[in-house]
């Protein structure tokens, strides 16, 4: 009755574009509510015009740009690494289904624990620039990929993987023929879930020990109470992770299309 | 998906495996006792954890992962539902539910800090947006994928529209709306035990801090073992609610 | 035979001219907390060349807090870290670090003070009885001097844990707390503007005043490899401190940095970073540390007067 209700009065008077815009506005008004009531007169709580100037004077200045690119850069390398591991660990697990569900709740359980604790581990492997930050990124992209996968592996009927093995088929082949076409939705949706949580795990590590990249300049906004510019910040990190979804949409409408 | 007794079996024969690797590491000097603490130190550490409030600290854990996924939940169950039955709010809104699910939520903390305080209830919020997301999107598949040839079953019997609801559609969505839930425990427990984390307040995230800071390394290994412990409890729990709606 | 003493010699100079002694000597640091005045001082040394001079290449890094730096330097990823909590290094050093401190980096607590809204009741620390008064974690600096300030001024106030100073400035705004913490400069700009008020400083309690709180640490394996260049360091450190005391403008490119006003800040750091609380060569009020390390669970007994000699390894003026 509620959605009808709600299908009544949003469309199809309404688009798409207004409805979200609606939305929007309500959003950013209740933000300019809790600011006008909120602590600190705009400071703790900055006002949507304070964050907009501060938005505009981060992207207005060239090295935020150099920022972005490092972020950018550690978050893509985190979630190729991180899936990759998910990946070649389920092709060495194929064959066994007992192993693989022993896997799969494994990770379950330790999917959880917070990875920046193995930060120090990092640093001393990979040292003190991206790699580390990479390192704390790709385990937190492997746990939801890597549980995506194996969930979609036990899935796959054994019957495929008979018919696979009765033909002959190299292991390679079992890969392109018959693991593939099945793993594929379950990597994409694995890799969106783990996108998040990349970037959260590289954004935690800059925070850590860095000199550049997105996560470094929040926590120098927000030590020095520059609650406006760390919402700047943020903004710009959320940026990030649409894009990063938006990419993982499109590699999915294209693979829905070719198949 | 479910688990099964050989499943956890084995799992636990693979911790095993791994734990004495560790340890045989450790006991030749091959990992720095300072990163990386063998399992026999975890268990030297134990009277430290006991002294320190593990138990309490994970009772509080446990407590603001299940608040924060309750309020997902209680959030997430009928936005979905309202994604599935609206094609405008679900064009219009999916997209952004997805973008949030990616989202560095934990970020927002020192706004959370004002609204909350520094309490279990920032916890608990910053747990809750987290876990909302994914709740949103598989309730929202799991009701629209359902075979068209279920609810024609229905109709044919002429079911009421409540009855449709209860004994077609809902049986049906079950299992998505299940592994939403359970995604939504991951993303809450994550996000709980990053924030006491990093605010140093609160249960065994915070505890896993202090550890750290006081070089027992051990005792640190030992919280995060308490972790995985919450993860695997609700696991079970999740497990347990999925064969008692879905006997079959 | 002529022309072998000729290409020994033409052997030797093109050696000479691409040997890499010639070259700069890097450094890895790993810096705690951007933002702060002493902390500021690596960076000063990079902009004003005195690394260059002494031929060290120095790279920054920045970290979150002391216990990150501190780690930081255990994994051997950097080569020194500065500005790291000498109570927080002990336990690692007892548990069997191989961590030396190199030298010392503050020394007192002139650095924080405690403050309220402007419209608070609270005037002063007689006004704190069974008030809420923030300190960072327990155990680290801020906690210990809070300790000692309720001691001395025998106020019956509660000390709460309250995380790092952008926090409990949220927390003091927003009225969760009574009484904040704070490092200079962080809150100073808003004490002169009148919106905050200064009820109690860590310049008023006695007993930490010739306490060291803050190192800057090494690895033993990387002083024994690279003791020279470390002098070669702490000779172009101490040069970046004594010209940020010549004269007004450090303190006016640091407010520049940090975007507060050059008077307020020249004011910061004579009330609060004076010259005395940043020498390199001494780490002082040992035995007081020791007593607060076993006070606070960090150490079981104090450490030795071998083991100190093991772990204070002052390369500074040596």
């Amino acid at each position: 009755m509620a959605a009808s209700f709600v299908t009544a009065v949003a469309g199809p008077r309404l688009s798409i574009a207004a409805t979200r815009t609606l939305a929007l506005l309500l959003i950013l008004s209740g933000w300019e509510v809790f600011a006008y009531l909120g602590p600190g007169d705009g400071r703790v709580m900055p006002h949507i015009w304070d964050i907009a100037h501060a938005l505009a004077s981060l992207m207005m200045n060239f090295s935020t740009y150099r920022h972005i690119l490092v972020t950018g850069a550690e978050v893509l390398c985190a979630m190729a690494a991180g899936a990759s591991a998910a990946l070649l660990l389920l092709l060495l697990a194929a064959r066994t289904p007992t192993l693989i569900g022993a896997l799969s709740v494994l990770f379950y359980w330790l999917a959880p624990t917070p990875k920046i604790i193995f930060f120090p581990i990092a640093l001393g492997a990979f040292g003190v620039d991206m790699g580390s930050k990479i390192a704390i990124g790709a385990l937190s992209v492997f746990f939801p990929v890597a549980l995506s996968l194996f969930a979609a592996m036990r899935q796959i009927k054994p019957i495929y993987m008979d018919v696979g093995r009765s033909f002959g088929l190299s292991g390679l082949q079992m890969f392109s023929k018959i693991y593939a076409p099945c793993l594929w939705g379950a990597a994409l949706t694995g890799l969106r879930l783990g996108a998040g949580l990349g970037v959260i795990g590289v954004l935690l590590a800059e925070t850590k020990l860095s000199n550049r990249g997105l996560g470094f300049l929040a926590v120098q906004y927000y030590s020095a109470f520059r609650i406006q510019d760390l919402c700047a910040v943020l903004i710009v990190s959320f940026a990030l992770a649409a894009m990063v979804n938006a990419a993982i949409s499109y590699i999915e409408s294209r693979r829905r299309r070719a198949s | 998906m479910g688990s099964n007794r050989a499943d956890l079996f084995f799992a636990f024969g693979i911790g095993a495996i791994c734990l004495a690797a560790l340890e045989l590491a450790a006991r030749a000097s091959l990992v720095s006792p300072l990163l990386v603490a063998s399992p026999s130190d975890v268990v030297e550490s134990i009277p430290l954890l006991l002294d320190e409030g593990i138990v309490s600290r994970f009772a509080e854990t446990f407590g603001e992962t299940f608040a924060a996924t309750a309020v997902a939940c209680l959030v997430g169950l009928p936005s979905g539902w309202l994604l599935a039955r609206s094609g405008h709010l679900d064009r219009s809104f999916r997209t952004w539910v997805a973008v949030i699910a990616s989202a560095p939520l934990i970020l927002l903390y020192p706004i959370f800090l004002v609204a909350f305080g520094r309490s279990s209830g920032t916890i608990i919020a910053i747990g809750a947006v987290s876990a909302t997301p994914p709740i949103i999107l598989n309730v929202r598949d799991g009701f629209s994928n359902i075979p068209r040839v279920f609810l024609e079953v229905g109709h044919t019997f002429r079911l009421s529209q409540i009855q449709v609801l209860t004994k077609v559609m809902i049986p049906a969505a079950i299992p998505t709306i299940v592994t939403g839930v359970r995604l939504g425990i991951v993303f809450a427990l994550v996000n709980v035990v990053a924030v006491e984390y990093v605010i140093n307040f609160g249960g065994v995230g915070a505890m896993v801090g202090e550890m750290a800071e006081r070089y027992e390394i051990g005792a640190m290994y030992g919280a995060i073992l308490a972790i995985v412990l919450a993860s695997a409890m609700f696991y079970a729990l999740t497990e347990r609610i999925e064969r008692w709606l879905r006997p079959s | 035979m002529i022309k072998s003493p000729i290409l020994f010699l033409a052997a030797s100079l093109f050696a000479a001219a691409y040997s890499p002694a010639g070259a700069a000597d890097k450094l890895i640091l790993a810096v705690s907390q951007k933002g702060q005045w002493d902390t500021s001082m690596p960076a000063l040394g990079v902009e004003k060349g005195f690394f260059k001079e002494e031929g060290i290449e120095v790279e920054l890094f920045y970290t979150n807090g002391t216990a990150e730096t501190q780690q930081a330097v255990l994994s051997g990823s950097v080569d020194i870290g500065v500005a790291v909590g000498f109570l927080g290094l002990l336990p690692a050093y007892a548990k069997g670090a191989p961590v030396r401190v190199i030298a010392s980096e503050w020394t007192g607590a002139n650095d924080f003070f405690w403050y309220v809204k402007a419209d608070s009741p609270i005037k002063d620390m007689r006004d704190a009885t069974h008030k809420t008064i923030g300190f960072s974690t327990n155990g680290s600096s801020s906690n210990l001097v809070l300790l000692e300030l309720l001691k001395q001024t025998g106020v019956k106030a509660q000390p709460v844990p309250t995380g790092g100073t952008a926090a409990t400035m949220t927390q003091v705004l927003s009225g969760q707390i009574d009484i904040g913490w704070s490092q200079a400069p962080l809150g100073l700009q808003d004490v002169a503007a009148g919106k905050l008020r200064i009820v109690a400083r860590g310049s008023d309690v006695k007993s930490v005043a010739e306490q060291t709180t803050r190192v800057t640490i090494s690895t033993a394996e990387r002083l024994a490899t690279k003791r020279e260049v470390m002098k070669r360091f702490m000779r172009a450190y101490q040069r970046t401190l004594d010209w940020a005391y010549s004269g007004p403008a450090a303190a006016d490119s640091f407010a520049a940095a940090i975007k507060v006003s050059p008077a307020l800040m020249r004011a910061t750091v004579e009330q609060h970073y004076p010259k005395s609380a940043m020498r390199l060569d001494e780490v002082r009020g040992l035995e007081q540390t020791m007593r607060q390390a076993v006070e606070l669970k960090r150490l079981a007994a104090p450490l030795k007067q071998d083991q100190i000699a093991e772990l204070i390894r002052i390369i500074h003026g040596k």
